[in-house]
């Protein structure tokens, strides 16, 4: 049988062994209550199954000159990486609760926490969440557990889908988010967050860049918080962070990402890799595994998880979070990444990002009836008001090869004719002009 | 020279690896940015090295690893069973790759027809009506059940449900799961046969029940046969049964956990359903539900409509989304494909040959070895080293230690709690009878060891690039990035 490689010779020399007559007898103990009928299609070969999901994969389209972004973008992966994650002694391995043989993955995890905290400028990292959107969840929990203050103050200019999953976290647990709301959705209003912050708080959010891609510098909002007690957790592109200030240069206690961009295909979103570092001091109240270093008795260096005791397996009930397995290749993947381009790679990454942004928007711009409207720089992403229904704009670009973007008004109800169009470093220089030429051509017709 | 121990080791000035096109925009400067004080001003200390330091580190450090295709890996509770070669090329097809959350569900009909039919394959294999493929873990899964079962209170107005009953035998994220959402947590002791005390249960009944969860066959690797009792008693208070899943490889074609009364429940796809455990993940927990509790699954729900498959968000009673899209995708292609080359017979077949194998295992360990289970067991089974502890000084730990001289990945230690010096082994249905025979031997040899030379026990391992590691030190001194 597939995969089991026991002969039916060697099943009856066991069945002997154990002293029983069939295999039947070994679950007699279970109820006979109902027939267990289990329908699914017959079993197929190797081959039925190379076919059945070769056709399976022809019926997803990915055939286009993408400018989707919205929290998952189509960055440059290097070759080198899908070739080392595929040695069977990383993936098909287990957690590496018994170091003596499990250092090839602690040293990955080590080097890991190592180059997050270089990037964020935190003190510590752990080896991975499951994606941005529950790394930030726990980031809240963490600051409600040091402070017991049970708000929480986050702008909407954090891409929806991560509100949504800090509801799911958070509401349980009686932990109140106030959802700030820019009179412009695409503005943010910093003079009146400010007004908002209050000792209830005990920590704000602050995206960086926000899901419209603009690029803010937040120092007024981080000496009021800081006067007030209140843990400043940002949310940040992890590839943008070669180019912008460190969230811990600008006063982060907590800085929590989402780790796709570094390495990891769109792969209809998942598997994704939650980015979580913060100062020393939350050290305790990190969820997640950790690794350290340490020696053997003869004085050889060794990597070993460490501060177990926050973890489940040991305190159960009185843990403060309950992940067990969480992203780990993910994180030897962005380990990977992360050393085949350096800082110098990452850096022209990131320059590229904002540079062809910055490219293209200034093509968009002269297009008659759009207008970019973004008033900081952005990294990334920007939002364009379109002169047409953006669905139908969308629709049209597509018959012409592109996917342009996506439109906001999905998520914010004034947006009707906006649209969110990211670019990243992988944009050739004739893919953006055309994409600019194709944008002219369709309105024009149309004004 | 300092043999390279991490990547950084191998940096050197001006050593690079990345290939980028060359910049087309000199004219476009950072000056925007520079306006707005947030130009980076220090240089992060990344690796300077070259591609071929990256294939070589990294091709030597995992030769400091042990994986399944190294050898057997008995880990009890995680079945880590073979990670099938065709399931990852597969999975890596470009239309799986490259294929983007936010595009339209037209051009996604590939996928979306995989998460369909998966969730209809798990509903078919276990009863339940219907499954979210969303949580990443057992543990996310566990949190989003416990959602659920909260939101069902809600609506029928128990708000005084507010405790879930859970053996002592538990996971340790069953307890941490119930805490993650608010609710408080009674524990049920084991009979001395390590299955869940139906008297002790029966003490710690009251309205506040808003449920029990159950692992059965329970962690020891015994079923639960008075499930059918517990259910009657859980139901009548309106309770709601959830099912750990860890153990489905033990009971798939036998029983469906439905039939046992069981009103919702995870799995765990990189356990059963044999997608790698990636050294920590990423894994899947697909939460299943009875009728009743659909319409507080997770959001969005895949469906099939006018012969199209979507997403769909019109979902008023859900908990809501856990993760920022669908849940780690690219491994539930894995599982489907796992469940297509097996179909029925061979997911029957391969609880039977899981079983039949513990039970091998079991028989011949226990003429030297005291096995907490008398009878026949499931797919697992525990070894108590209290014996030897007390008698030769020689604990679960040691035992594991001298298991990695001879080769191997040691068992499960120290879990479940309740047995003292716990070993629990699971070879699962994909080992050969050769391997499970190699492993035996090794651990009779030992239990002579144990007797006669307990040193070459208490200095394990010796065979490796390192020996025990100091954790205390890890703890008082920690060093957890590279300075």
């Amino acid at each position: 049988m597939k995969y089991s490689p026991i002969t039916e010779d060697q099943k009856q020399d066991i069945l002997k062994d154990i002293g029983i007559k069939n295999v039947s007898t070994l679950f007699e103990d279970l109820p006979n209550n109902k027939k267990v009928d289990i329908n699914l299609p017959p079993a197929i070969s190797e081959l039925g199954l190379r076919k059945t999901l070769t056709s399976l994969s022809t019926k997803n389209n990915c055939d286009y000159i993408s400018f989707i972004g919205g929290g998952s973008y189509d960055h440059f992966i290097p070759s080198v990486i899908k070739h080392l994650i595929s040695r069977s002694e990383f993936y098909t391995a287990y957690t590496p609760y018994q170091p003596e043989i499990s250092q090839g993955t602690l040293r990955a995890i080590f080097e890991f926490q190592s180059m997050i905290c270089e990037l964020t400028g935190m003190d510590i990292a752990n080896a991975s969440m499951y994606d941005g959107a529950s790394a930030i969840a726990e980031a809240c929990v963490m600051t409600f557990q040091a402070t017991k203050r049970k708000k929480v103050l986050l702008p909407n200019s954090i891409a929806p889908n991560y509100i949504e999953v800090l509801h799911t976290y958070l509401d349980p647990k009686d932990i109140k988010i106030d959802l700030f709301k820019s009179d412009i959705f695409y503005l943010f209003d910093e003079a009146k967050f400010i007004s908002l912050l209050t000792e209830e708080h005990c920590s704000i959010v602050l995206p960086y860049p926000d899901f419209f891609g603009n690029i803010i510098n937040y120092k007024n909002i981080i000496k009021k918080a800081k006067d007030l007690g209140i843990a400043v957790i940002f949310l940040y592109d992890p590839t943008s962070l070669a180019l912008l200030e460190s969230p811990g240069k600008l006063g982060a206690d907590i800085a929590v990402g989402e780790g796709q961009s570094l390495g990891l295909a769109t792969s209809f979103g998942g598997p994704a890799l939650g980015l979580l570092s913060a100062k020393k001091s939350f050290l305790r109240s990190m969820p997640g595994r950790i690794v350290g270093k340490t020696n053997d008795k003869d004085g050889n260096t060794g990597y070993v998880l460490t501060f177990q005791t926050r973890e489940q397996h040991i305190k159960r009930e009185k843990s403060l979070s309950n992940i067990c397995s969480n992203q780990g290749l993910m994180a030897l993947s962005a380990t990977i990444y992360l050393a085949y381009m350096g800082s110098k790679g990452l850096r022209r990454v990131a320059e590229m990002c904002y540079k062809k942004c910055s490219y293209l928007k200034d093509g968009i711009s002269k297009i008659p009836g759009f207008q970019i409207l973004n008033q900081n720089p952005t990294y990334k992403e920007f939002l364009v008001s379109t002169p047409i229904n953006a669905d139908s704009l969308l629709k049209t670009l597509k018959k012409e090869g592109i996917l342009g973007g996506i439109n906001c008004s999905k998520y914010h109800k004034v947006a009707n004719n906006t649209l969110l169009i990211s670019v990243t470093e992988n944009k050739t220089q004739s893919e953006l002009n055309s994409f600019i030429d194709t944008l002219k051509k369709v309105t024009s017709k149309k004004l | 020279m300092k043999k390279p121990e991490l990547i950084f080791d191998y940096s050197a000035k001006n050593k690079s690896a990345y290939s980028l096109p060359p910049d087309f925009l000199p004219q476009i400067t950072l000056d925007p940015i520079e306006k707005i004080d947030l130009l980076r001003s220090d240089r992060p200390n990344l690796p300077e090295v070259s591609e071929v330091d990256i294939v070589r580190h990294y091709t030597n450090i995992s030769k400091l690893n042990y994986g399944v295709d190294d050898g057997i890996y008995p880990l009890g509770s995680c079945t880590m069973k073979y990670n099938p070669k065709i399931n990852e090329d597969l999975a890596a097809l470009e239309g799986f790759l490259n294929i983007h959350p936010h595009q339209d569900p037209e051009d996604c009909q590939g996928i979306l027809q995989i998460m369909y039919e998966l969730e209809q394959y798990l509903c078919s294999i276990f009863g339940f009506a219907s499954f979210s493929l969303q949580p990443c873990a057992g543990a996310q899964g566990e949190y989003t059940g416990l959602l659920i079962m909260k939101a069902y209170h809600k609506k029928k107005g128990n708000s005084h449900k507010n405790t879930i009953l859970i053996p002592d035998s538990a996971h340790g994220t069953n307890p941490a799961s119930v805490t993650g959402v608010g609710w408080k947590i009674k524990t049920i002791k084991s009979t001395p046969e390590g299955t869940v005390d139906i008297e002790d249960l029966k003490t710690k009944l009251n309205d506040n029940i808003a449920g029990i969860m159950l692992t059965n066959p329970n962690t020891l690797g015994i079923f639960e046969t008075n499930i059918l009792k517990i259910d009657k008693l859980i139901h009548d208070l309106d309770g709601l049964i959830y099912w750990d899943g860890a153990n489905a490889n033990a009971i798939m074609g036998y029983a469906k956990p439905t039939d046992l009364g069981f009103d919702i429940c995870h799995l765990n796809l990189h356990k059963t359903f044999s997608t790698p455990h990636g050294g920590g993940g990423p894994g899947s927990g697909p939460v299943g539900v009875v009728q009743k509790l659909v319409e507080f699954l997770p959001t969005p729900k895949t469906i099939y409509k006018n012969s199209k498959y979507d997403l769909c968000y019109n979902n008023p009673n859900s908990i809501g989304k856990l993760h920022s899209f669908y849940g780690n995708v690219n491994v539930l292609i894995k599982a489907y494909c796992y469940i297509r080359t097996l179909g029925a017979n061979g997911l029957k077949e391969t609880t039977e040959n899981a079983v039949l194998l513990a039970n091998y295992m079991k028989t011949k360990l226990s003429k030297h070895f005291d096995i907490s289970t008398k009878g026949l067991c499931k797919h697992e089974f525990i070894i108590s080293l209290k014996n030897e502890k007390k008698e030769y000084g020689i604990k679960a730990l040691d035992v594991a230690k001298r298991l990695i001289d001879y080769g191997y990945h040691p068992p499960t230690i120290y879990f479940p709690l309740i047995v003292p010096e716990a070993l629990m082994i699971e070879p699962t249905e994909t080992e050969t009878i050769e391997s499970v025979d190699g492993f035996i031997e090794t651990m009779i040899k030992i239990k002579e060891e144990i007797k006669t030379e307990p040193e070459l026990l208490l200095n394990a391992p010796q065979n490796t690039l390192i020996g025990r590691l100091d954790e205390a030190k890890a703890v008082k001194e920690p060093n957890l990035k590279r300075s």
